[in-house]
């Protein structure tokens, strides 16, 4: 069954284009996006997310054609984006971060979303005096707390140390495990790819490869965008 | 990461609902209803045996009763942990304190001046709890203060005298016209909301100046209005009431969902929008809320000064009230009535005391203080009561 389906999207920026007719069906539970720096990895994102409208092409989220909703629309229907910078509400505490999204699709336990992202000890905090590292797992934890259907996570480690990116991971992997799906944007391939199930890749909005981690490693379009040559590499 | 535990006991707010549903609260309750109704400045205390009791215990117990009962509904409720706030108890106590030193001369000149200080306030609550929790600047503020200036003296010239009704119909009127503005402008963002708002009283002023009198009104507003109340203390009793209910509301409001989400929109829009929520309602209702009360507040200016005129759309019920909001703390609530205090007794004492050089001295007194308390008057107490809170500090 399809849950996400991209079907020859496009969006440009003047004369960039920066997704260029990309298509893709997602029926895996965790898909990562990667690409190296302006790759269009964000900008497909934020087309999923309603934030950006394609020029081209047509996005269906569980078989509707979602290409232009607002956002809001996109993630009550279960299709819900974090930031790769995060964006916490900064006058609200850790729990009344995820308070506000109570209701946006049925009641959550935040008592367990608070536990899965190591954040039970903070609740009462206000989020402005949260070190980056926690402010990265409350926009998970915020993700969580609409109940989503896919989770958008753009750069989820970004930033992030290696212990805490490890940590982080490890999560991931643990709510893969409860059966929530995510399509992950990031570009630290090493510690992301254990978590997923399938690999797109793009180099400058176009679509380079779309497959299992095992053949990701060995695409020479994708070596060739990574290094350079499709000779380079082993 | 280990978080230092230094969280507060939770409160058993179960057991103080039950303790409250007694029937020995809820009689006591409907007994200080029904005596601070006979009690209320409208109500003809003379033929009551009330009139054994002195005018002041009169006048000072039908505000504390009003405001003393919604507290107590607000925690039958269950929303009682959303008033636990030393602030809002401070601003409901400042409010009141300042009805018992006006009540010993009610004719005075100080009396006088905590009324108008009342309608600032009210003012203010209107603004911090639309502008100041959402993060949209609302500059059109003075147009519905205007609106409520004016619905009053229609209403009154045209026989209505109750000034309950005046009050009411002008806040349904400023709410009205706050629904018809936002709806359409708040799809607008920030600076372009501003603008827009911001030609609202200048439209006001242009047309009661320019079309009024044309449309067979009287020239620039209505005169000869009736009084709020016999006597300034008496309507400082009826604003203080006004200001104790909406204090209570407001700041029910602010620590509610809904009120939560005022002050994600303020934080961030489009990470609440990215997130299933579609914030356009939230702002409308805020907007609606706030011109409603704006309406009320012009009416009341209108039955103190007894004329609703042009002067009612001047940004000097834009300019006040903002500073009031800056200096108690954006989306404070309970700031904007201690701050309202502040602001407004200065600007009358500067008022008085450098007769025109006061606006000068009154603008650089706000400078300074906006530059020393950017965050409102609240802050350093807060920051005191964190510190106190941390294990390092307390």
């Amino acid at each position: 069954m399809s849950l996400l389906t991209v079907d020859h999207v496009t969006r440009s920026f003047g004369g960039n284009r920066a997704v260029d007719d990309v298509s893709f069906e997602m029926t895996e539970n965790t898909l990562a996006v990667v690409g190296p720096n302006g790759a269009g990895k964000t900008t497909l994102l934020n087309l999923l997310a309603g934030q950006l409208h394609p020029n081209r092409g047509t996005i269906r989220f569980q078989y509707r054609n979602i290409t232009h909703f607002p956002p809001w629309r996109i993630a009550r229907m279960g299709m819900v984006k974090t930031y790769q910078i995060v964006r916490p509400f900064r006058s609200l505490t850790v729990e009344e971060n995820l308070v506000l999204f109570s209701h946006v699709r049925g009641t959550v336990d935040r008592d367990e979303i608070l536990a899965e992202t190591g954040l039970t000890e903070w609740r009462n905090y206000p989020t402005g005096v949260l070190p980056f590292g926690l402010l990265k797992r409350l926009e998970l934890a915020k993700g969580l707390a609409t109940r989503p259907d896919l989770l958008l996570l753009d750069e989820p480690i970004g930033g992030l140390s290696r212990a805490e990116a490890q940590a982080l991971v490890s999560t991931l992997s643990a709510l893969k495990g409860r059966g929530v799906r995510m399509l992950i944007v990031e570009h630290r391939l090493s510690e992301i790819l254990p978590v997923v199930d399938r690999v797109l890749a793009l180099d400058r909005g176009r679509m380079i490869f779309h497959g299992s981690r095992s053949e990701f490693y060995h695409d020479p379009a994708v070596r060739t965008a990574y290094l350079g040559s499709s000779d380079v590499g082993g | 990461m280990k978080a230092p535990d230094h969280r507060p006991p939770r409160f058993d707010w179960d057991g103080m609902r039950q303790r409250l549903v007694s029937p020995f609260y809820l009689v006591a309750l409907v007994a200080i209803v029904v005596f601070a109704a006979a009690t209320a400045p409208w109500f003809p205390a003379k033929s009551l045996p009330l009139s054994l009791l002195s005018p002041w215990l009169l006048a000072v117990y039908f505000p504390f009763s009003v405001v003393f009962a919604s507290v107590y509904l607000a925690f039958l409720l269950g929303w009682g942990n959303r008033l636990l706030s030393p602030f809002y108890f401070a601003a409901l106590i400042a409010t009141f304190v300042f009805v018992v030193l006006a009540e010993g001369d009610p004719t005075s000149y100080f009396a006088l001046s905590l009324v108008f200080t009342s309608i600032y306030i009210t003012l203010a609550l209107a603004w911090d709890f639309s502008s100041g929790m959402s993060g949209y600047l609302n500059f059109g503020l003075p147009f519905f203060f205007g609106l409520g200036a004016f619905v009053t003296g229609y209403f009154a010239w045209g026989g209505q005298h109750s000034i309950p009704f005046l009050l009411t119909v002008s806040l349904g009127v400023g709410a009205l016209g706050g629904f018809l503005f936002s709806f359409p402008t708040l799809r607008l963002r920030g600076p372009y909301f501003s603008l827009l708002s911001l030609l609202l009283p200048l439209i006001g002023l242009d047309f009661v100046a320019n079309f009024w009198t044309q449309l067979g009104m009287p020239t620039l507003g209505y005169y000869d209005l009736p009084f709020l109340a016999p006597t300034p203390g008496a309507e400082l009793v009826i604003l203080s009431v006004a200001n104790g209910f909406l204090l209570t509301v407001l700041y029910l409001l602010r620590n509610s969902h809904y009120g939560l989400i005022l002050r994600g929109i303020r934080d961030d829009e489009d990470a609440l929008s990215s997130q299933g929520i579609q914030t356009f309602p939230y702002k409308v209702v805020a907007f609606t809320l706030a011109s409603g009360i704006a309406g009320f507040a012009g009416a009341a200016y209108a039955l103190v000064v007894t004329f609703a005129g042009v002067d009612t759309f001047e940004f000097t019920f834009l300019f006040l009230p903002i500073l009031i909001v800056i200096l108690g703390g954006a989306g404070e609530i309970a700031g904007a009535v201690l701050a309202g205090y502040v602001v407004i007794l200065a600007y009358q004492y500067t008022l008085q005391a450098f007769a025109g050089l006061n606006l000068i001295v009154f603008t650089a007194l706000a400078i300074l203080l906006v530059l020393f308390l950017p965050r409102g008057i609240l802050q350093p107490v807060r920051q005191f009561v964190r510190f106190m809170r941390t294990p390092e500090g307390g």
